[in-house]
Order: C-alpha cells, then structure tokens, then sequence
C-alpha cells in the first residue's frame, strides 16, 4: 500500500509518502520552487517524493483539510462581524467558492496533471497534526497535544494514543487560537506573521514579561486545565487586515513596531509577556493531559509545537516525563499526518533527512581541520530534511566556541536581527558535559541550558536549541562532530540552515554552490567535494 | 494594447467588487444582524468566569455533502446563503477567465 499525504493551499505545501507502513520520503514544495512557504500545490514535492521512492504511481492520496466545517467557519465569521470584514470576503469568497469548497476535485485535476490518479480521501487538520506527532513518536501510549493557528474551526485539540490506536476528544475552537495570539504579538513586535514567530521567541529572552499579568486579566482568559478564551476585541483578524486592534496598542501603551526598525524595551518586554502566556497554558494543557489520560509521555504538533522554548519548560519543570514534537510541526508536516492519520502506522522518523538525497561522501577530516581553523563551512549530503530545521544535511556549520562566530556567521551568510541565537549540534554521548537537557533532541525541538562557554550558540537567557547527534541517523555530522571534538575537545558544532535570509533552505547542490558564491561562507563540502572561494581544495 | 488589458483588468477587478459587495450588503449583512439577534454566539466571544473549562467535546467526522453537512450542524438555513454566494462567485470566477481577455493577449 502506498499512500500519499498532501498540504497545500495555506501555508506550507507538501507531500509524504508511506509505503507498506513505513515512511519513504517526504519535501516541501518551497524548497523546489524556491519560494518561502510556498502554498501553491505541491507537484515538485509530489515528484521528488515519487523519485526518491522509485514509485510511479500511488495507491490512494489523503489531503490534510477538510473543507466543508471550514466554510461553516468563514460563513459564521462574515455572519459575526457584517457589515464589517467585507475585504476579507473579497479577496476570500472567489478561491473559496471555485477552488476550495470542492478542493477535491481540483486536487484530483492537479494530481491527474502530473500523472497520478488514485483515491482521494480528506482527514481533518488537527487530526493530521496529532497523527504526525503520535505516530512517529516511540511511545506506546501517551498524551497527544496539538496547537495551532486554525484548522477547520479548532485550534487546539487533546487526546490520547495508544498502539495503532489515536483518539481525540476535546477541542479549543476558532477565534480562541494560541497560535494567532502569538501572532498577534508577532505581527505588533514588526516581524511577519506565520514566520517571524521565532524571532518573537528569541526577542522574548532578552525582556521582562512585565505585561503578562495585564494580558491574562484582559486579553486572554485562562483556566486551570489550560483551556482559554481571548477577547477579540483586543484582535483584529475576524474583520480586519491586521492580527492585533488598536485596543491592545493602547492597553500596551505603545505603538506597533514599523518592520525593521530600531527594537527598544517595550517590545522585548511584549515579547517576553506573550512567551510567558503561551509556555503557562501549554505547560497547563500538558498537566490536564497528563491529569485526563494517566500517562506521562507527551506528543506535540502544530505550529505552537516549534515554540521550542514552551517545550524546553515542559520538561524542566517536570510536567511530562518524555516529549515528543513533531519535527515538521507546521502545516507541511500535516502532508505526513494526513497520510499517518488512514494508515495508522507507527514510523521512525530518525535523522529527518526525507527529501531528495544528495551524496553523502563528505571529506570529514578536511571539512573538521576547516571548522578548527575558524572557517564558515556550508555542508550538503544526504536527503534534504523535512521540516524547518536544518539537521546537518542542508546546515551551515561553524565553531561554537568563538565569541564573535555568531556575528561571522550573520554577517557572511544568515544577514539575520542580531538578537536571534543560533543552535549547536552536539554527539549524544556528550550532551549531559554541555547541556542540561533531558532526553534526547534529535530534529532540535527542545531548548536546554548551556552548561559550559559556548558564546556563539548561547542565547542571552543561558540556553540553547540542542539538537543531540547520533551515529545511527546522521553519521556524516556524527563524524565531523567527531574529529572536530578530537582537534578542540569540544563535541559541538554550531549548526544552522543553509540559506540566506528570506529564502529557503538549499535543496539541490546547485542552490548550494550558488548561495555559496552570493555570500561569504568559507568552505563549501558538497559532492564528495571542498570547495573554497579560491577554487577546489581537499579529495 | 498593454493599456487596454490593464484597463480591462483594473474593470474587472471592480465590477468583482461590486457584485461581491452587493451580496455582503443585501445578504450577508442582514442575516448576519438577524443571525446575531436572535441566536447565541457561534464564536462565543465572552469570558465565562463561573465555566470550569472552556474545552468543548470533538464532533464526529462531518458527513461529505453540503446538505448533509449543514443538517447535521443544524444549519439548513445557510443553504440559501451558500446558493447565493456560489452563484456570485461563479459570475465572478467566469469573468476573470472571460473569453474577452484570451482575445486581446495575443494583440498586444
């Protein structure tokens, strides 16, 4: 049986395929296209998972949305707010009514273009989120949460999982969003919504969350399982173009940040305030999770699951035992959901590394005696990873010990604000020296508190996003980590994605070679090859 | 020619506006008041202190079809509004891909 999961439409597009109960390849359509978070239907992705796979054809297809409770959603909102929101029923209504509403028969169109026609069948957004976040994870029973903006009308759902087995029971709905509440926030701090929400969690670090209290006494209303309500009138996004109102400028008695403009206190301090409204009624629903369904392993998705910070505290504070989160937590990981969620099959996710492959021949002792000697190395091999994270197949690479790595590594390559950390990679037989961290952090999903000087990946609150590095998933990083720790006595490497700003990360060895020329990174291992800006060096 | 298409396609784009926003007046916009008068919040926008919580059970998967779906939900009385709004969006969807505008690429 090989089943194909497809996102698309929103926010990021992608495709999954299962074979026989097992995952096989999985990509996001941005990386192909080259357009960041791309929506537009996934054929490159569809193509690249079907080559990968040495597959032609698809015994079915499952699509991660249901469209039906969707328009009951959008017609209830126009219906809550008329005759306000009238251009948000502009721009909807015509992709809606020809292209959505039947997105069924548009899929099959676009599907029988590139050659593919099989059964279709739709799964419901959260359904497809707690599926990629059960499945792949390696417990046998546990809570499973997802988080999100908006699906159909939920925003929220709990459940349980056990063997093959995924039941969800309770559900937040639509315009109560943790997730649009932190873009709210995003968007007031000047960074763009649906993917400046890490820059307001790395902001967050450097303020005081002095408004916190105001906002659960105002903005959002909070119980003891977790469950919430907000008050729209401090929001904008049922009727207007904006995700916050002019109330909640003045309830924070400022003005939203213009984008790119100087950062002052106030909005560190917004930052840090919607950080801790969201870690408190994650670690709350965690707790009724735990309380509900008497287990202690906890699965994550949904956009809110990258909130790798909330995650970090889940654990610490001892609210679960164990934590799984979803790698591809975003909608493009609801392409493997969707497919998981009529499968029902538990998948090992491992390394990450799903797309379309590139050689995995790396001179290692060349690329470390590079990193030893302060160089900027950019590393392509293996599949491309899935999700936002690069895992050390599509990373940039550098020595974490360096004080002024961080702004080497900006200024040469990233060009990104000043006050976003960067995350190490470190061999999993040494986390515990460097990293308070508990459990294992394969796809860099938790954030731990550094241990020992590593300024160049050491955010200004003392943590960093871990990704622990094992031989079994990723041995080429595992090697260079390797020799790099047999040269300096340090297991780490900072690890970031190959990319430059604004776009997305490399896919091909092409992108590489050309991003490797429009920026400043030193050393460039790709193709079995060490390419320098003088020319090839190395095997 | 280039100035014809645009013109074309800024006219388009207005008489779009027009017919969209003659339904949001004349349909969505009175159904919508009478909808808020006389039933409880679909969105439930208001605190409810005395609440324990506000988690709501999950529905089972909806039915395919509109009909079906909107009886479950017991919303028959959308389907009216549904039809019109599909009708509207057909006339607008149609006079995006119009014959008119195939006509005049290859002359400019």
């Amino acid at each position: 049986m090989r089943t194909l999961g497809i996102s698309a439409f929103y926010h990021d597009s992608a495709a999954a395929l299962l074979r026989d109960g097992a995952l096989v390849a999985a990509a996001q359509e941005e990386r192909f296209t080259r357009r960041k978070h791309d929506a537009s239907f996934p054929a490159n992705a569809i193509r690249a998972v079907l080559e990968r796979a040495r597959e032609d054809r698809v015994d079915r297809v499952v699509y991660y949305e249901r469209p039906l409770p969707k328009l009951e959603r959008l017609l209830e909102t126009w219906l809550a707010t008329a005759p306000a929101g009238f251009r948000r029923f502009r721009s909807a209504w015509p992709v809606w009514s020809s292209e959505r509403l039947n997105v069924e028969r548009h899929l099959q169109k676009e599907l029988a273009r590139i050659g593919i026609t099989a059964p279709l069948e739709l799964v419901a957004h959260h359904e497809s989120h707690a599926a990629s976040a059960y499945y792949p994870s390696p417990f046998e029973r546990a809570v499973v949460l997802t988080i999100d903006g908006v699906g159909e009308w939920e925003t929220a759902t709990m459940g349980v999982g056990e063997g093959d087995r995924l039941r969800l029971d309770r559900c937040l709905a639509f315009p109560h969003s943790l997730g649009l509440f932190y873009s709210a926030f995003t968007s007031w701090c000047g960074f763009r919504v649906n993917s400046g929400e890490y820059k307001l969690m790395g902001l967050a670090a450097y303020g005081e969350p002095r408004f916190a209290e105001v906002l659960r006494r105002h903005v959002i209303d909070v119980k003891a399982d977790g469950s919430f309500r907000l008050d729209l009138a401090y929001f904008d996004f049922l009727a207007g173009n904006r995700m916050y109102g002019d109330r909640l400028s003045a309830l924070l008695g400022g003005v939203p940040r213009e984008p790119e403009s100087a950062m002052t206190d106030l909005y560190r301090d917004v930052a840090a305030s919607a950080q801790a409204v969201v870690e408190e009624v994650v670690a709350r629903m965690a707790a009724e999770g735990v309380r509900r369904y008497g287990v202690r392993d906890l699965c994550l998705a949904g956009g809110v699951a990258l909130n790798c910070v909330a995650n970090g505290r889940l654990l610490a504070d001892g609210v679960v035992d164990r934590i799984f989160v979803q790698p591809a937590s975003g909608d493009a990981g609801g392409a493997l959901g969707a497919a998981l969620a009529v499968e029902r099959c538990r998948i090992d996710m491992a390394g990450g590394d799903w797309g379309p492959r590139a050689s995995t021949d790396v001179p290692v002792e060349a690329v470390a005696d590079a990193l030893a000697s302060g160089r900027v190395v950019g590393l392509v091999q293996g599949g491309m990873e899935f999700g936002p994270r690069a895992l050390g197949f599509r990373s940039i690479l550098a020595d974490p010990r360096v004080e002024g790595m961080r702004d080497r590594v900006n200024a040469a390559v990233k060009k990104r604000e000043a006050f976003r950390p960067f995350a190490p990679a470190v061999l999993e037989e040494h986390v515990a020296e460097w990293f308070d961290l508990a459990g294992t952090s394969p796809h860099m999903t938790l954030v731990g508190r550094v241990r020992r000087p590593l300024p160049a990946v050491t955010h200004v609150d003392g943590t960093a996003r871990v990704q622990t590095v094992s031989r079994a998933t990723n041995p080429v990083l595992h090697a260079i980590l390797t020799a790099f720790h047999a040269r300096t006595g340090c297991p780490v490497l900072l690890n970031t994605s190959f990319n430059v700003r604004g776009e997305p990360i490399v896919c091909t060895e092409y992108d590489a070679k050309r991003c490797f020329h429009a920026t400043d990174i030193d050393v460039l291992a790709v193709g079995g090859r060490l390419h320098t800006k003088g020319g090839l060096s190395g095997v | 020619m280039t100035a014809l298409i645009r013109a074309w396609a800024t006219f388009r784009e207005l008489t779009s506006t027009l017919v969209l926003g003659i339904v949001w007046l004349a349909v969505l916009t009175p159904a919508g008041l009478i909808s808020r008068a006389v039933r409880e919040d679909p969105l439930r926008r208001s605190f409810d202190p005395e609440a324990p919580t506000y988690w709501e059970p999950r529905d089972a998967p909806p039915s395919s079809g509109l009909v079906a779906f909107l009886t479950e939900r017991g919303k028959l009385w959308l389907v009216p509004i549904v039809l019109v709004l599909l009708a509207v969006g057909a006339i607008v969807v149609l006079s995006e891909g119009s014959a008119l505008l195939v006509l005049l690429y290859p002359l400019s």
